[in-house]
């Protein structure tokens, strides 16, 4: 498979302190056609990761140094002009929340349509034909009357798929999924991954699922990202992941989380929480939390190896 | 056979019959009514002392509203809700302070359930100060032993909520519930809101309670594999009636319902080896408004095996092992 | 792993001290404002002018000088004297007194006894609901100004009828702030929580409701005392307010008004003080907004 993005060292932090950064040199690829899960709880700056690769990072909070190659050419140089070509067109993204990511004063088809404008010559005419296809894609039905619609109108997962057949109107290279289906009820859930899965099938696109969902990562990616407070902590292919997590962290992860139909007596417990980012722990940033830890870990900081092709761990105990 | 024999002594703590609760759709300046949401519509169960009775359902199905009424949170339109052999929905309002003593709730929004301008000794100490007589000393050896419990340390007495991290702050949420040493808890969403590591926290938490003080819990969760894994007994709720009820084994390991199949086959499960071998149904469309549910069974827009009998009559509950029941026409 | 523990345990003290700092966040994020505080400290030293006044002011503001009517500035009246010879520095310093005591009495009024009736049509909703605040829309259709012009008018114009009139006016506008806050906090679920642990409506009233509307209480009340003591101003000003010989800023641009033309300076004076306790009120109430404002501040932290 080739390679279709690949992240350097990636540094991101709020713009006036470089020490407290909120992504500490990520780095990976996105391969052509494959799906990449990016994992982690709350805080440890998946989301970050995917804003800064669609250069949509918060106003006071700046990419400090880093590459981003997409089609060989690096995103971080970009103008905002020349990003906006790129957004929507090869690159696409997916929010958790359809109700906010989505203008309330405007129906499904002017927004629909924005995209068409955006990065097309059609004319009214096509954007209409073409609005409806994509719409009949994510398996909306009665299309050209929905075109009509207010989101409000339209219930959460309904509300989801609008939005996924905006991200692929322009058939992009890359689908940057942002916790899709955190919002959505089980039933809705399943519909719309089993689709994102259909769809990346279809249009051979890369996709990027950011979620904490260990469920969502086994049945949907091929390889996958472990992050803990800023960091890569593991990366595998998912296979490999579950079935011998290297990290205590990610091993952690999987056995605290309940598992339908093998249901334990008592759940593992990670203790404490994450660390804050002006409270950074020295050494192993998962040191006051790890059950394997030594005092090598509270001393220096372990790097992210590889241990294998494509199978990296950034931990000094690894559970070999 | 023995086991059966067990089951049958716990006693009941609590029997709500035939629950329902409408809340009036108004229009208009004057506010005159112009339709009903049936949230719940006629739901009946039995929660046994020591047990934890779990509803599951998607949102909207009113398994909070459900949680609601049960303390008289909101006022359910019709029913019994029988606590201790006496019927809460017959009590004036000083009957039932006393009887929501035993009564208490954790909720799923840590931030809003606990009062940003208290600090936690405040917090913790407010169900103390309004029903018992306690000395100042009393009180904060109490507010310190019910920390520990929860596994807070002394020195955050003084804090306020916002200084907390999401997982302590339940802790808070549930200090203050143990207050008065209730016989039942009802946990509405109580991990939903937490990240992984700290859901199976509180989650071992909440078990090591219940042992400790021989505590009662009603569940109330949307997640399937957390309700498998703290249950005894389980109701799945949809459209504002269960349709399926049972020990946790019955209904995990035989669900007869279409519903609670589709439910459970739309789990993702984290273990790639089972990923191709899974059955899974995925179920079209969505749930219906409660506005104004199908006709018949609620679920047989959605329903796989619908057969026009199910369009027609809501079904009546099948026994199936025990007590796990079902209403489903094509059982 | 011990020494850890210890070593958490002492962090953990530590942030605690910080924190107990942290409680007057709000009154840091004031003191960042900068036209917030000089506004602040202009109302300080007209207040206390107001307070000390006998002892501040350098004549009496009553005392007649006929013989050195109409002066202009000069190091015996820095202000020069009005149409009776009477210092106008003194008179804008008792002036100051009679507006305060208008605006902060009519204004605690109506804000304690409009934020109760608000928290509890809010708190209560209903027929009860309903009923209050129709009847204090009612009362807010009619401007302010309008409202003392009829009742002085009706009743006769003396400094009790002036509050009172005033207090009814702002009330409305207190009512519905307070309920709007109150239907929010309501719904909170610590709200909830209190009644399932057998709280009465009085307590959670006033130990769960009130604490989150105290900062609404106070911007308002901070706002209202503009339209205080401008109403009380135009009424003086009209004839309706207080009556002469009182000084009160508004009856002060009224005696100088017929001279506007060959001595503007004695309806500048107290105009000029007027505007600028209104403008510093609504500066305080301003920073006030910004710095309790659980948006803003969450920015800050």
């Amino acid at each position: 498979m080739t390679t279709l993005m690949e992240i350097k060292d990636l540094k991101v932090g709020p713009d006036n302190n470089q020490i407290n950064s909120i992504l500490d040199n990520i780095s990976f690829q996105v391969k052509q056609g494959e799906t990449l899960a990016v994992v982690g709880e709350s805080g440890c700056g998946k989301s970050m990761t995917a804003l800064s690769i669609m250069g949509l990072l918060p106003q006071n909070i700046k990419l400090s140094s880093g590459s981003i190659i997409f089609d060989g050419k690096d995103l971080t140089s970009f103008t905002t002009k020349k990003m906006n070509q790129i957004r929507g067109k090869d690159m696409a993204m997916i929010f958790q929340e359809p109700l906010t990511s989505l203008n309330p004063s405007f129906t499904i088809g002017n927004q629909i349509a924005e995209v068409f404008k955006y990065h097309t010559n059609y004319n009214a005419a096509e954007i209409k034909k073409r609005s409806i296809e994509v719409l009949q894609k994510v398996k909306i039905p009665d299309p050209e009357e929905k075109l009509k619609a207010y989101p409000h109108e339209l219930s959460g997962g309904m509300r989801q798929r609008v939005m996924i057949a905006m991200a692929l109107a322009c058939n992009p290279k890359i689908l940057i999924a942002d916790e899709p289906t955190t919002a959505l009820d089980v039933t809705i859930q399943a519909q719309i991954l089993d689709l994102i899965l259909e769809l990346q099938k279809d249009f051979n696109m890369s996709v990027v699922m950011i979620t904490h969902d260990l469920g969502v990562v086994a049945e949907t990616c091929q390889r996958a990202i472990v992050m803990y407070a800023g960091q890569i902590v593991e990366e595998g292919k998912v296979e490999d992941i579950f079935e011998q997590p290297l990290h205590p962290y990610t091993r952690g992860l999987m056995l605290s989380a309940p598992r339908l139909g093998s249901p334990k007596e008592k759940l593992h417990v990670i203790d404490g929480m994450v660390p804050d980012r002006e409270n950074m722990p020295k050494g192993c940033r998962f040191n006051p939390r790890c059950e394997f830890a030594t005092d090598k870990c509270f001393e220096s900081e372990p790097k992210l190896e590889e241990i294998q092709e494509g199978r990296r761990v950034r931990c000094w105990n690894k559970l070999l | 056979m023995e086991q059966v024999i067990i089951e049958n002594e716990k006693e009941d703590l609590m029997v709500v019959q035939e629950l329902k609760k409408h809340f009036p759709i108004k229009n208009g300046v004057f506010g005159k009514t112009t339709g009903e949401v049936k949230a719940v519509d006629g739901v009946s169960f039995t929660v046994k002392k020591g047990e934890t009775f779990s509803i599951v359902g998607e949102s909207g199905c009113g398994k909070s509203t459900v949680g609601m009424s049960l303390l008289r949170l909101t006022e359910p339109t019709s029913g019994k809700i029988i606590f201790n052999e006496e019927n809460m929905l017959d009590k004036n309002r000083n009957e039932l302070r006393d009887l929501r003593k035993n009564i208490q709730i954790i909720f799923q929004d840590t931030y809003s359930s606990l009062n940003p301008k208290h600090t936690i000794k405040k917090i913790i100490s407010e169900p103390l100060v309004i029903n018992r007589k306690m000395t100042n000393e009393e009180m904060e050896t109490r507010v310190l032993e019910l920390l520990d419990l929860v596994g807070l340390g002394p020195h955050h007495l003084y804090r306020y909520p916002h200084e907390f991290s999401g997982g302590q702050r339940q802790r808070i949420g549930i200090a203050r519930a143990l207050a008065l040493n209730p016989q039942l808890i009802v946990c509405d969403e109580p991990v939903s809101a937490l990240d992984v590591s700290i859901q199976s926290q509180i989650l071992n938490l909440l078990e090591e309670l219940q042992k400790k003080f021989n505590l009662t819990y009603i569940f109330i969760s949307h997640d399937l594999s957390v309700v498998e894994h703290i249950s005894d007994r389980v109701a799945v709720m949809y459209l504002g009636r269960i349709v399926e009820m049972g020990s946790r084994e019955e209904v995990f390991q035989n669900p007869q319902h279409p519903y609670t199949k589709a439910l459970m086959s739309s789990v993702p499960i984290a273990d790639p080896k089972l990923k191709d071998k899974k059955q899974r149904i995925i179920l079209t469309g969505d749930v219906p408004s409660p506005k104004n549910p199908p006709k018949g069974c609620h679920f047989h827009t959605r329903c796989p095996f619908k057969t026009e009998k199910c369009a027609e009559i809501y079904p009546e509950y099948k026994e199936i092992k025990g007590d796990h029941k079902a209403a489903c026409h094509i059982i | 792993m011990m020494e850890r523990t210890i070593i958490k345990e002492v962090e953990d003290l530590n942030v605690i001290k910080k924190n107990s700092k942290r409680k007057s966040a709000e009154w840091a994020a004031f003191r960042g404002n900068k036209i917030g505080m000089i506004a602040l400290w202009v109302l300080i030293i007209v207040s206390i002018m107001a307070i000390a006044a006998p002892l501040v002011a350098p004549y009496d503001p009553n005392t007649q000088d006929v013989i050195n009517r109409m002066k202009s500035s000069s190091s015996e009246h820095w202000l020069g004297t009005d149409i009776y010879g009477r210092d106008v520095l003194s008179r804008i310093i008792y002036g100051a007194r009679t507006s305060m005591l208008v605006g902060v009495i009519s204004v605690a009024l109506s804000s304690v006894i409009g934020f109760a009736i608000g928290m509890i049509a809010g708190y209560k909703g209903g027929k009860l609901d309903d009923i209050l605040m129709r009847v204090l829309e009612s009362i807010q259709t009619i401007p302010l100004l309008l409202l003392g012009l009829m009742v002085l008018v009706a009743a006769g114009s003396n400094i009790y009828t002036l509050i009172l009139v005033i207090t009814v006016g702002l009330l409305p506008s207190c009512a519905r702030i307070a309920r709007g806050s109150t239907l929010d906090v309501k719904e909170k679920e610590f709200v909830k929580a209190a009644i399932s642990m057998g709280s009465g409506t009085i307590r959670i009233l006033i130990s769960h409701i009130l604490p989150n509307v105290l900062s609404s209480f106070l911007v308002i009340s901070a706002l209202h005392m503009t339209s205080a003591i401008m109403v009380e101003a135009s009424l003086s000003f009209l004839g309706l307010g207080i009556q002469p010989p009182t000084a009160t800023w508004g009856n002060m641009i009224m005696d100088g008004f017929p001279h506007v033309a060959t001595k503007p300076a004695l309806a500048i004076y107290p105009g000029l003080a007027l505007i600028i306790v209104s403008i510093s009120f609504n500066l305080v109430g301003d920073a006030l907004r910004d710095a309790l404002d659980p948006h803003i501040s969450k920015k800050r932290k």
